[in-house]
């Protein structure tokens, strides 16, 4: 293997992780203020895929109609996601156990609606029109779609920062993350703290879907493959912290890149053996916030 | 009616009708029950986890599905016959829940059913790509029982034998001590700790536990069905003994028996007209969640409680 | 020496909960810790029982350290832990919470050789017979009034079969009748068993009416060690009590 093919599977590598990483980041936010973990969210990532999918396909030919869809993916999952925060709403005073077999219920009624709507046949999605080639840097090939995805991961990265740096919101939601009784005790409404927070989460997981929709196909079974690969990350990263699901993400998503050249038929084989190292030596996770 | 009577009187009762069962019905039913005990063994397994020690699995069906094929293997592979296959096949499934166990009990809470969520699915890719071993997605054919126990009614009296005598072993062990022992961590492992119990470990030994029997209730099925195929390891066949158990009602031993019946029953109805068995069990999961925690049991259990007041 | 106290410290972050304390107790006592709130009396308890690991310091039991120990270890060594915010199992009847302690105790908790509601009932019978809980053995313990889940909690605790028993604020929520009565059961526990007692209390009257030496936490430090009387005219004590600063 030469030089230039371990830094293009680097990069894929790197890209893969950036479609986790949108992922985990809203799986951790949401479990950071609700404290639920949403089973769900590999399910609302291929809804995204399949309902970006159609809206593009009624757009098509129409300019920017790639990015059209995927702002209206991640619209159209937020609307699902504020609907699925509402059913839950009444599960919040019981036992964990009841909120996460909640969201395991979704999972296995997401997958087979989709099946029974969209089944059989898998779609592909060409990549955008501008990022359809590639830069060739001394004999390293890399398709401008991977370098496109890294940079919407980064700014994600970067613009989640910054809200939960910079605004009342992000204030609020990381006291939430600290100390939830806090939260109450300042007098804020939680309920629409609640909706917010998985309106955001469900956006990430819908616009992901479609993003990611041009590096694969997109078919049914791509909710449990995701969600897997996803549990993998925030094992790996912990759910406390945003930067560990940073760094987690980018782990994964190389190991499991990697994997595909040593054993293509079962590369999740690779992830696992992370998980069951970080369960081993650290079983909080990676990184671990202070206090805690 | 003197409540302890009335348990009696409906053991009696049930243990009648089930012996009876083959001479009353057509053959299609007996087959039928047969898969209401193979569920409802396959349920008090998973209830060893969730009702007794507290831990939510939603990998279930990865020692169902390692009980399935290793019988399966055992027979057509290494060329052993049923008996020793089977009585073989139990050891090897708690062995894999030994080492799987280990990495799992080490989570709790929402990372423990995440972490049997991804093993399951582990498993289920190893077995539906490792061509040379399992046969991959095509599974393991014409797994036969033995001549012996070549008819349904056969079938069914062997599993009613096998799932009777596994459910007692259970019962036993919920009121042994170590049955106690778990109960108290499942409500409050931090004082389990205090009085003295690794937790870690006890946990670890449910889990065990647990899959051994959800292995005997594969093996069960693989020469009921005659086949094995990947679809026994996948995550929703890991959804059953949940539905099963929140139905039936998790804090009442025989919850998971009363869940499996009701399933079955389902089953027998919605399979003829529906291919999206998913989809039922996910909405009957929301509703059992929302509208009726406890279960069936729950209500059984209140009323015989309310009976033994008066 | 039955517990050892060497030079302990812990924080948390910025905050340092406990600074340096180091105190002895022998067989036999019967001590009360006291201090205002934040004073690091719960954090000293979680840090004995191994709940916490100390960042600095030993913690010595019967001669041999503990403070590495995980609590499961640690309470089999012989020490039983009451905690403040009741800690029982609710879904076991009265009388199985016990049990379990007791199989716990006797190395039974793995046990499949006996059938558990016979195991070790008439122990368990006496055990609640000594805490007034008797007629509550078939009560499953989540539906039990505040000040009867306190006292089924020491009663847990006391099944352990400890050398030495913490209670962490045994009469909290009781009234005055039953705050008597829990001091007059530690009394009884300390004397008729020669059990080693070491708790954690703010009803003044209690510490002063049956401890036989008062150790005082105040802002993470002991302040002071001695028996009650002296205890009670020190100035620092005072001090931290009246917050008065001179």
């Amino acid at each position: 293997m030469t030089l230039a093919s371990v830094i293009n599977q680097f990069v894929s590598g790197l890209t893969f992780g950036m479609v986790l990483f949108l992922l985990a980041l809203g799986l951790v936010l949401i479990f950071g203020v609700m404290r639920v973990v949403n089973f769900a969210h590999g399910s609302l990532y291929m809804l995204g895929a399949f309902l970006g999918y159609f809206v593009w396909e009624a757009l098509r030919g129409l300019a920017l109609s790639f990015w059209v869809s995927v702002l209206a993916a991640g619209l159209l999952v937020a609307v699902l996601g504020l609907v699925l925060e509402l059913m839950l709403r009444p599960l919040y005073e019981r036992e964990h156990s009841d909120q996460i077999l909640f969201t395991y219920g979704c999972v296995l009624i997401i997958g087979d609606l989709v099946k029974m709507f969209w089944g059989g046949q898998y779609r592909s999605m060409p990549r955008p029109p501008g990022f359809g080639g590639r830069l060739e840097v001394g004999g390293v090939v890399l398709p401008t779609y991977y370098l496109l995805l890294i940079g919407v991961g980064v700014a994600t990265g970067l613009g989640l920062w910054l809200l939960l740096a910079r605004t009342r919101l992000g204030t609020i939601i990381r006291a939430a993350v600290a100390d939830r009784e806090m939260v109450g005790i300042l007098g804020i409404r939680l309920p629409r703290l609640f909706a917010g927070v998985f309106g955001i989460g469900a956006f990430l997981a819908g616009a992901a879907g479609l993003l990611a929709a041009p590096l694969g196909s997109i078919g049914t079974g791509m909710d449990v493959e995701i969600i897997v690969a996803v549990f993998a990350v925030v094992i790996v990263g912990g759910m406390g912290s945003f930067l560990g699901a940073a760094l987690a993400s980018l782990i994964i998503g190389e190991v499991y890149t990697f994997g595909i050249l040593i054993l293509p038929q079962a590369a999740q084989v690779f992830m696992f053996l992370v998980m069951v190292v970080v369960l081993i030596v650290r079983p909080q996770g990676l990184v671990t916030v202070a206090g805690r | 009616m003197n409540p302890r009577a009335g348990l009696v009187a409906a053991a009696v009762v049930t243990a009648t009708a089930a012996l009876a069962l083959p001479w009353g019905v057509r053959e299609y039913y007996v087959q039928l029950a047969n898969l209401f005990l193979i569920g409802a063994l396959f349920a008090l397994s998973f209830n060893v986890l969730f009702g007794y020690t507290g831990l939510l699995s939603f990998g279930q069906a990865t020692f169902f599905g390692i009980g399935a094929y290793a019988l399966a293997l055992f027979m057509k592979k290494a060329g052993l016959g049923f008996a020793a296959a089977f009585a073989l096949s139990v050891p090897v499934t708690a062995l894999a829940a030994a080492v799987i166990g280990f990495f799992c009990s080490r989570a709790v809470e929402f990372f423990f059913s995440i972490l049997t969520l991804a093993f399951g699915q582990l498993l289920f890719v190893v077995a539906s790509k490792w061509y040379t071993l399992t046969a991959g997605d095509d599974g393991i054919q014409s797994v036969l029982p033995p001549e012996a126990l070549g008819s349904a009614t056969r079938y069914y009296y062997f599993s009613l034998a096998v799932v009777a005598l596994a459910t007692a072993a259970l019962w036993w062990i919920a009121k042994s001590p170590f049955g106690y022992t778990l109960q108290s961590i499942r409500d409050n492992p931090q004082r389990s700790e205090a009085i003295g119990i690794d937790v870690r470990r006890y946990r670890w030994m449910a889990f065990v536990v647990s899959g051994a029997f959800a292995g005997v209730a594969g093996a069960l099925f693989t020469t009921f069905n005659w086949a094995v195929a990947p679809t026994e390891l996948e995550w929703t066949k890991s959804a059953e003994p949940v539905v099963m158990t929140l139905l039936g009602g998790p804090h009442l031993f025989a919850g998971p028996v009363i869940g499996a019946a009701i399933f079955t029953f389902f089953q027998f109805y919605l399979g003829k007209h529906t291919l999206y068995w998913a989809l039922t069990t996910g909405v009957v999961i929301l509703l059992v969640v929302r509208f009726m925690p406890g279960g069936v049991g729950g209500y059984l259990a209140r009323w015989l409680r309310h009976a033994a007041r008066r | 020496m039955l517990l050892g106290v060497d030079g302990l410290s812990k924080s948390f972050g910025a905050l340092a909960a406990l600074s340096e304390v180091s105190f002895a107790i022998a067989p036999g006592e019967l001590v009360a810790l006291i201090g205002p709130n934040g004073a690091g009396k719960s954090t000293l308890f979680n840090l004995i029982s191994g709940i916490l690991a100390p960042d600095t310091g030993a913690i010595t039991f019967a001669g041999e350290r503990i403070s590495s120990l995980p609590p499961h270890r640690i309470a089999h060594r012989g020490i039983g832990l009451a905690f403040q915010i009741t800690n029982v199992f609710a879904r076991l009847t009265v009388l199985e919470n016990i049990q379990v302690a007791l199989f716990s105790a006797r190395g039974r908790s793995g046990s499949l050789l006996s059938f558990g509601p016979r195991t070790l009932r008439g122990e368990a019978l006496e055990i609640l017979d000594a805490i007034g809980l008797a007629d509550a053995a078939p009560v499953t313990a989540g539906e039990l009034a505040q000040a009867d889940k306190k006292r089924l909690e020491v009663g847990i605790a006391l099944a352990v079969r400890p050398r030495l028993l913490l209670l962490d604020e045994p009469t909290s929520g009781q009234s005055m009748e039953e705050t008597a009565l829990t001091t007059e059961l530690i009394r009884t526990i300390n004397e008729k068993q020669a059990l080693t007692v070491l708790f954690i209390e703010h009803k003044m009257d209690v510490v002063f009416g049956i401890a036989r030496r008062v150790l005082v936490l105040h802002n993470g430090r002991l302040i002071a060690d001695g028996d009650p009387l002296a205890v009670r005219s020190d100035e620092q004590v005072q001090k931290a009590y009246l917050g008065a600063t001179a």
